[in-house]
């Protein structure tokens, strides 16, 4: 049934691929932002 | 939900003590409780800061406090309230609890975790050094230009305001990014996304508020920052600039900010009133699609915290339905809420209580919003006390009450121990009865024109303020036994059972001894 709980290298790829993802999705937003009301 | 797992009394993984330990953890429930702890200082703080301002407000013509001396008070009362008291507990609280429902070893990126941690205690501390510079931001928590420029707020305070805002930002993107990734991706084999308690789930979408919302803040920031320090004009109409600009870009945060307080309080009440209703929570599906709606909603509607600015009637009527809106999936909640305690064996413990006072509370704060929707109405009563009372109803049974009811809930979880019903329930009682008497008066004092944020006020409001001091006092002081109630739990032998509630049916109260072991789970639950 239950197996060791370290993460796997799989879903830490994963994670840090999903991480990527909204850290880009939110520095999108910030310079969307910034582009805007700051030229 | 049927969970297999390596039995409760599994032997835990040797946990290191002393305060080094503490300092360099990284243990989610370690940061948790770091979390909570701190936030509970900056809560203390917060609320002197308050009993200041009812003490200056008790009768008019009070030389208590100089207008500087006030304007500083109220405006780092918001602040702490907002970004060191009601975010961080909440993040600590789900920091806690979200890895032990889901069924996760620890958060996704733990040492990510500890730095969202070390910003917000170092955003804080740098926040109130600015006393010991020069004085506080002195502004308002929404800070609107142009008193922010120069010009108007000479000293360093909203400098200050400035930068560690952009550190307790940082902490909470990084903290979302962190709880988005960890229910994405670290969640117990055989658990799907929307089957996690309702609390994680509440977590997982409050994530993402966070992380839509607070770039915003963070650009109204960077050209504030900038207008002060290198002498731009972004928000200086002499420069060619708008002060309105300042405006929608924080209220394009502000107010989903309201909701970012909001929605983990929401499943806290959610996961509590089951567990004492001794019944599944009615309507588990439309209570995620309410917060998913109340999610989205709350980024269409800054717009009704500026319609005196002026603007176009249809942007009044938009802002205004779009308001109103809200009230659909909130009422739903309240009706689910309703529904589950429908003939249920309910049992009145402390946290029990404090979920039922929040629903009353949330309540009359929701139609008081309801009223200030109404453009016209908006306009007549803008920055009058009835906003000071309709914010309060809303913000301190939403982020307070419901805060308190998962601590008291989840307390036997962290510390192994039971804490005093006696104890609670009076801090209960004596909350309710003391906010009541603060802020249900503030009401009419708007209603009757009363002005926010004055030191000073004419003799008709006299009455009123009075009343509303004395109950402050009440309230604050209750907030004593609230921590006495914690620190007598943690020294006392009252030890808790793993489920002291019958209710209570989630990972974290069936699956886990009481506190929960350093490395929770030593295997890898599945959910079958």
């Amino acid at each position: 049934m239950a197996g060791s709980h370290k993460p796997t290298p799989e879903q830490r790829r994963r994670a840090v691929a999903s991480a990527v993802v909204l850290a880009v999705m939110v520095v999108a937003i910030y310079v969307t932002y910034m582009l805007k009301f700051a030229r | 939900m049927i969970v297999e797992s390596a039995p409760i009394d599994a032997v835990p993984v040797a946990e290191r003590r002393g305060l080094g330990a503490w300092l360099t953890t990284t243990d989610h429930k370690r940061i948790g409780v770091m979390y909570i702890c701190t936030a509970l200082c900056f809560f203390l703080v917060a609320v002197t800061f308050a009993m200041l301002m009812r003490t200056q407000l008790i009768r008019p013509g009070m030389h208590f406090l100089t207008p500087e001396e006030y304007n500083q008070i109220f405006s780092m009362h918001g602040t702490t309230m907002v970004f060191l008291f009601a975010m961080p507990l909440i993040i600590g609280m789900a920091n806690y609890v979200v890895p032990l429902q889901i069924g996760a070893r620890d958060m996704a990126f733990p040492r990510a975790n500890a730095l969202s941690y070390w910003l917000l205690l170092f955003g804080g501390l740098l926040l109130f050094s600015s006393f010991a510079f020069g004085g506080a931001m002195d502004t308002g928590w929404f800070s609107y230009a142009p008193l922010t420029s120069k010009a108007y707020s000479p000293h360093d305070g909203v400098t200050f305001w400035t930068v560690s805002l952009v550190l307790l930002g940082g902490s909470s993107i990084l903290g979302s990014i962190n709880f988005i990734v960890t229910c994405l991706r670290f969640r117990a084999k055989g658990m799907r996304l929307w089957q996690m308690p309702i609390f994680s789930v509440a977590t997982f979408i409050n994530s993402f508020l966070i992380l839509f919302a607070f770039p915003s803040l963070t650009a109204a920031i960077a050209l504030l920052y900038l207008d002060r320090q290198y002498g731009t004009s972004f928000f200086d109409p002499a420069g060619g600039g708008d002060p309105i600009i300042w405006q929608h870009l924080f209220w394009f945060f502000g107010h989903p900010e309201v909701y970012i307080m909001i929605l983990p309080a929401f499943g806290v009440i959610s996961a509590i009133i089951p567990a004492f209703a001794r019944k599944p929570l009615f309507g588990y599906a439309s209570m995620v699609y309410a917060t998913a709606s109340i999610a989205i909603l709350s980024f269409i509607v800054w717009g009704h915290h500026m319609f005196t600015v002026g603007m176009p009637a249809a942007g009044q009527l938009f802002f205004m339905y779009a308001t109103m809106l809200i009230a659909v999936p909130t009422g739903v909640k309240v009706f689910n809420w309703i529904a589950t305690m429908w003939q249920g064996s309910m049992t009145f413990e402390t946290p029990m209580l404090f979920s039922i006072g929040f629903i009353c509370l949330f309540t009359i704060g929701g139609f008081s919003g309801l009223v200030l929707a109404i453009t016209p109405v908006d306009i007549t009563i803008h920055n009058t006390y009835y906003v000071v009372a309709h914010f309060h109803y809303v913000l301190v049974s939403g982020a307070l009450f419901s805060l308190f009811a998962g601590a008291y809930f989840w307390l036997p979880k962290f510390t192994g121990k039971m804490y005093s019903e006696t104890l609670g329930k009076l801090h209960f009682w004596l909350s309710v009865i003391g906010f009541n008497i603060a802020f249900f008066p503030q009401h009419f004092l708007g209603l009757a024109g009363m002005p926010r944020r004055i030191p000073d006020y004419a003799l008709q409001f006299a009455e009123w303020n009075m009343w509303s001091t004395i109950g402050a006092f009440i309230f604050g002081l209750s907030q004593l036994l609230f921590l006495y109630n914690v620190i007598e739990c943690i020294r006392s032998n009252r030890k808790a059972a793993d489920n002291p509630w019958e209710g209570a049916d989630t990972l974290e109260w069936t699956h886990l001894p009481s506190p929960a072991p350093y490395h929770t789970f030593e295997t890898a639950p599945v959910v079958k």
